[in-house]
């Protein structure tokens, strides 16, 4: 233990906070929806440190989660950021075309008949 | 699986990932977290938000006073099925000063459970009183906790002046089989609504059409 873990541990909360990882700005870039479960794919592997001055660690660590397409509330887990920060992340890396986001099958689920006869096997068969 | 994507009806491409939202909603310690845990393949998964989305960078940025600080943990849970369909159960934020997140958490929402505990059942009517308003299907599933009351889930219905299409059922938040049969009677009961409208709509249509027919 170092001097400094003293007295960052969980009760101190984050080192940075989280209006830093996205400069501030609360917006999502080029009026991006992303809803909790909007499913976002990288569109390449996550580029290096070197190879990508713009992006910021937190970018770059979305990037490689969404090799597989993944939600945003999933992604938003994992990287253990509040979802307010993630979806701007997200959304920069939209804009940039970095991710991509997956076209909604269902946006009103009630009214995909075929769907719901299909999540009713699934979840008879758990 | 070749499907054009105008394809409406619903066949899944499997290479697309088609998740579905579940609100798990009720009063602070009713057991939603319980409930998504018990029926959920990962161990729930926990996501903050901020006090409000434009409190980020705002409010974070003077430092000053716990309110600032305030995050509003949401607990949600997965269970993947065959063709890449997943289930999102996503408790929500018990307490009232939370309210704002709703809208955001119910939009897109294929129905939504929630859980009254028939100690406290006043708990859940803000709960009743949002689905209702919004439109949104949903179940009451009145969990059994030891000692609680038995009440028949009729009475329960009855208590909370609901409609009588919506179902209420008892549950165990903690039996997995339970809760998963609290998920079935929810989409059934998405279901049937659906193609009760769709018989509606196509009955008005039809009357339409012969009226014209006979003017």
């Amino acid at each position: 233990m170092t001097q400094y873990d003293r007295w960052v541990d969980r009760e101190a909360g984050r080192v940075v906070r989280p209006y830093a990882l996205t400069g501030g700005r609360t917006d999502l870039a080029g009026g991006a929806v992303l809803d909790l479960i909007s499913v976002v794919v990288a569109a390449g592997p996550a580029p290096t440190a070197a190879g990508s001055r713009r992006l910021s660690p937190e970018h770059r660590k979305l990037i490689a989660l969404c090799q597989e397409p993944m939600t945003v509330a999933d992604a938003a887990a994992d990287i253990a950021l509040p979802l307010g920060v993630v979806r701007v992340l997200l959304a920069d890396l939209l804009q940039q075309k970095l991710i991509t986001l997956q076209p909604r099958r269902a946006m009103r689920p009630q009214a995909s008949p075929d769907l719901l006869r299909e999540v009713l096997d699934g979840l008879r068969s758990l | 699986m070749g499907s054009a994507p105008s394809d409406a009806r619903g066949a899944v491409d499997d290479s697309l990932l088609t998740p579905f939202k579940i609100l798990v909603a009720g009063g602070f310690g009713v057991g939603k977290t319980t409930l998504v845990g018990t029926i959920s393949e990962i161990r729930p998964l926990r996501t903050e938000e901020t006090l409000t989305q434009a409190s980020i960078g705002v409010d974070d940025l003077s430092g000053v006073g716990d309110k600032t600080t305030t995050t509003v943990a949401m607990d949600f849970g997965r269970i993947t099925m065959a063709r890449r369909l997943a289930l999102y159960l996503f408790g929500t934020p018990g307490q009232d000063r939370f309210w704002f997140m709703w809208d955001d958490l119910a939009y897109g929402a294929l129905g939504a459970v929630v859980l009254a505990d028939t100690r406290r059942l006043i708990d859940c009517f803000p709960a009743v009183d949002y689905f209702e308003r919004r439109g949104l299907p949903f179940v009451v599933a009145v969990n059994v906790f030891d000692g609680s009351p038995y009440y028949d889930p009729e009475d329960v219905r009855i208590a909370l002046d609901l409609d009588s299409h919506v179902p209420a059922l008892l549950c165990d938040a903690r039996d997995r089989s339970s809760v998963k049969q609290v998920l079935i009677t929810l989409v059934e009961h998405v279901l049937t609504g659906e193609t009760g409208e769709v018989q509606q709509a196509h009955a008005e249509l039809s009357r339409a059409e012969a009226a014209a027919e006979g003017s």
